[in-house]
């Protein structure tokens, strides 16, 4: 019995700290690419500890990079390119056109209503894939701000 | 004396009807302005007059080929995946639901990144949202002329490698048929705006005619 109990915790433990909170992850949408680069867009939300975004990878482009747009004070806008995305605890990373997104570099050709599959890679979760929906860039932004 | 009066009357009445027309504009611009989503630019900027090259080649002067149109102007690049790709695709949707709208509608696009978009890449890169968008470019010389007469930021290249960043004024100037900027449009803009704005900036016209 005794046993039984302190491999019970011992899992237990293995789920809290091995990293097993995979984030929720919605919206994942990707917009059809225009020039030779695609932005892909999604929402993550934690029901666990923090975690951090730190790579992605698909099938269907050179590489994936994690960037950030930023539109200033005078309205310039401006994109730089980020190691990691963080994933506040219980919180949300929100993925969205000026701002957070993942860029697909030297992407095949996509149509709207194709599909990709994407692997994001957790510092804690790992890899989580997710599959993307191709969308004009005229719906990247959800309706309401 | 019957011949001296009439003139004088006719004169009059005349003078009465075109007070009354100026202020009935005058009125009906107050309104229309007000019913405008964008950020109204108040009071409204003259349009520039700039002269750089169209997607044929050929010399394009901003402010005589736009005359008397609702003029959409934009400055951006085509290696921007995030932010010029929203407003194109948007501007080209709220025309393919109403077409009226869209042919009383310029959509002029500047490349501020003249060593990679050529005049064939940003024809093929526009004929992607809408063939009648217009696509500009030109020296770096001739671009900071027509950032500086459109009274945007002067764009600038970030980064050394190929995939180099060109930061941008990221709205839309929107010029009325009266040849003013009444109101521009951040990003972020919905189609909504749009939908709402175009309509009554169409309507903005001089009123001296």
């Amino acid at each position: 019995v005794k046993a039984g109990l302190i491999g019970g915790v011992a899992v237990l433990a293995l789920a809290g700290c091995g990293g097993s909170v995979v984030p929720e992850i919605t919206d994942v949408r990707v917009a059809e690419p225009i020039g030779p680069h695609a932005a892909l867009y999604l929402t993550a939300t934690s029901s666990g500890p923090s975690d951090k975004l730190i790579a992605a990878a698909t099938d269907v482009a050179q590489g994936v990079e994690l960037h950030r747009s930023a539109i200033d004070d005078h309205g310039v806008a401006g994109m730089e390119r980020l190691d990691e995305f963080g994933l506040p605890a219980g919180g949300r990373l929100v993925l969205e056109p000026g701002d957070y997104h993942l860029m697909l570099l030297n992407v095949d050709h996509l149509e709207v209503g194709d599909t990709i599959e994407v692997t994001l890679t957790w510092e804690k979760a790992g890899n989580v894939p997710v599959t993307a929906d191709v969308v004009s860039p005229a719906h990247t932004l959800r309706e309401e701000p | 004396v019957a011949g001296i009066r009439k003139p004088a009357h006719v004169l009059l009445r005349l003078t009465a009807i075109v007070a009354a027309g100026v202020l009935l504009a005058g009125c009906a611009r107050a309104i229309a302005t007000d019913d405008l989503q964008g950020v109204v630019v108040d009071p409204p900027q003259p349009k520039p007059s700039f002269t750089l090259t169209d997607t044929n080649g050929e010399a394009y002067e901003f402010g005589e080929r736009t005359e008397g149109k609702l003029t959409l102007l934009y400055f951006g690049y085509i290696n921007c995946p995030d932010i010029c790709p929203v407003h194109l695709a948007q501007l080209a949707e709220v025309f393919s639901q109403a077409p009226a709208v869209a042919r009383i509608t310029e959509v002029v696009f500047v490349s501020v990144d003249p060593d990679r978009d050529t005049p064939e890449v940003i024809r093929e890169y526009l004929d992607r949202f809408d063939h009648r968008f217009i696509g500009l470019t030109g020296t770096e010389e001739e671009l900071v002329t027509a950032q500086n007469a459109a009274n945007v930021p002067l764009a600038y290249t970030v980064g050394e490698d190929e995939d180099y960043a060109v930061e941008h004024a990221a709205w839309v100037i929107a010029y009325a048929p009266d040849g003013l900027n009444h109101a521009i449009y951040p990003f972020g803009t919905r189609q909504t705006t749009w939908r709402n704005d175009l309509p009554i900036l169409a309507g903005i016209e001089a009123v001296s005619g």
